[in-house]
């Protein structure tokens, strides 16, 4: 795509952990097929647990945010989770606008090298003879004349 | 005194007439812009609650919670939006933002 992303690093790891992946599907697509196939029994122990729906359609007293549960998980579970894609879909925006790129405007070194900083790998010490200044080289007197006329 | 449906009626549409107001004097700022939007949404909301309360039915507030949640998010998108306006322009005075640039 557009993105500045190599194409052989993100493929990468896919084969290592296939059997886990192909594992842990298996394992969460057969949860749900037994709620879902397994009949009445099943669905029976859950409405138990829960106490019944039953008793809260009986008209018994309930508080406001009770009333509103009820509502918004049975009859508006829909808009419920269109609501939440739109929130998670607002937020991936924000968030993308707002992301400078490129690099970093502190001249700041990451802590993981400052941290690994040696003496023994940063400074090299070497031993040289003091600095000797050379001499002036002599011209040669027609070169001299010949600037001394571009001069004037 | 008991409260009485135009109570309600009359301080949501004093909400919003303060905020449609607050949207044409204020032409300085663009955040007191945002807000005024954000109030808009809060007096049709505001209003949508107590209808539902007077008359016993609880869709009214269901409308209300997603309309929070749209309002919210659209906040946030406006305020991201504000952010890189200012980036780019330098200012958040709407009288200087009026040229779309290429």
């Amino acid at each position: 795509m557009m993105l500045d992303i190599p194409h052989d690093m993100l493929k990468e790891g896919f084969v290592k952990f296939l059997p886990i992946a192909v594992l842990v599907a298996i394992i969460f697509m057969a949860e749900i097929l037994i709620v879902i196939l397994g009949g009445d029994s099943f669905i029976a122990n859950a409405y138990a647990l829960s106490g019944g729906v039953e008793s809260i359609r009986e008209g018994a007293e309930l508080t406001n945010a009770q009333e509103l549960g009820v509502l918004l998980y049975t009859e508006y579970i829909y808009a419920f989770e269109a609501t939440a894609l739109i929130l998670l879909v607002a937020m991936i925006a924000a968030i993308a606008l707002t992301r400078r790129i490129g690099p970093l405007r502190r001249k700041d070194v990451s802590v993981s090298l400052a941290i690994k900083a040696n003496p023994t790998e940063r400074v090299r010490m070497v031993k040289m003879d003091s600095a000797v200044l050379a001499p002036a080289p002599k011209k040669p007197e027609s070169e001299t004349a010949v600037t001394e006329e571009e001069e004037k | 005194m008991s409260l009485v449906i135009e109570d309600y009626i009359i301080l949501s549409t004093i909400l919003f007439g303060i905020s449609a107001a607050g949207i044409f004097i204020n032409r300085k700022n663009l955040i007191v812009l945002l807000m005024c939007i954000e109030l808009m949404l809060l007096a049709s909301s505001t209003l949508f609650v107590a209808f539902s309360q007077f008359s016993g039915d609880l869709n009214g507030q269901i409308f209300v919670f997603f309309t929070l949640a749209v309002a919210a998010a659209e906040a946030a998108i406006g305020l991201a939006i504000l952010v890189l306006v200012f980036r780019n322009r330098g200012s958040i005075n709407v009288d200087e933002i009026t040229e779309l640039r290429g």
